[in-house]
């Protein structure tokens, strides 16, 4: 290798990862789309009403932007590209988030306030409240959400209510599919 | 059992943190909500926007590293980026 290529190497390797990452974005299958597309909606549902934009894509567009800008490094070898994908989102929805409140705790003004009240309670609430509803005929899926809803992990869920991991892993795709509906209702 | 129960009756949480809870528990690996919501024309769709995008960002990415090996003009791009 001559001095010019080692001088080279990085940009080419850049490129690489362009390239690759182009493809990837080809390759996508029609399940993974909508695996993608649903996880962003899931992710837009929690930082609706703090965002301009609750367009799931957007939020797929960005997570490809920062890939191919290089701000979130997607290492092929070690990660598929829909879990890398879903990582970027997961990211930029709380990094969004976070701006926002903060930006609402800085404004400190009675539009804001009315804001930040919206934001916090009646918005969230409607959802779950819709929620419920969709789910009122499932007693399962109601005491696993119930204790979602206070952040515990699947381990703790299935230890504390005593149920078999396949049983609570059916149940949380009834709720996602649920959560999904109510979401896309609101859209 | 008893850090589910301290959280369980833990009441300051905002419905907003509980939505937060709710969708990190939900979008927990294996994500695989395998939508029919989404059409096959909608998902088709949603691949051409995609595409192009990266096209877009993989275009003047390119340009970039270009420039960079051809020219050496990085240290002149940071500075008016």
């Amino acid at each position: 290798m001559t001095e010019h290529d080692e001088w080279r190497s990085p940009a080419l390797t850049a490129l690489d990862k362009l390239s690759g990452c182009y493809k990837a974005v080809a390759q996508l299958s029609t399940v993974q789309l909508r695996t993608l597309h649903s996880y962003a909606t899931f992710r837009m549902i929690a930082i609706r009403g703090i965002v301009s934009s609750t367009d799931p894509a957007d939020l797929l567009q960005e997570a490809i932007t920062r890939t191919l800008n290089g701000s979130r490094n997607w290492d092929s070898q070690k990660i598929d590209f829909v879990t890398h994908l879903k990582g970027c989102m997961r990211s930029i929805a709380s990094e969004l988030a976070k701006r926002a409140r903060l930006e609402l705790e800085a404004a400190k003004d009675s539009a804001s306030n009315q804001q930040a009240i919206e934001v916090e309670y009646y918005a969230p609430l409607q959802i779950l409240d819709d929620l419920r509803i969709e789910l009122r005929q499932d007693e399962t899926a109601l005491r696993i959400l119930e204790l979602l809803l206070q952040g515990n992990t699947r381990g703790e869920i299935v230890r504390a209510l005593q149920m078999r991991t396949d049983v609570y892993d059916a149940a949380r795709k009834r709720i996602t599919r649920a959560l999904y509906a109510v979401a896309r209702r609101r859209k | 059992m008893s850090n589910l129960g301290d959280k369980a009756t833990h009441q300051s949480l905002t419905p907003k943190q509980q939505l937060e809870n709710l969708v990190d528990g939900l979008c927990d690996e294996p994500f695989e909500l395998d939508s029919e919501d989404l059409s096959l024309s909608e998902a088709s769709e949603l691949q051409r926007t995609l595409l192009k995008f990266a096209r877009r960002g993989a275009d003047s990415a390119s340009d970039k590293f270009t420039d960079f090996g051809e020219n050496d003009t990085s240290d002149e791009s940071k500075k008016t980026s």
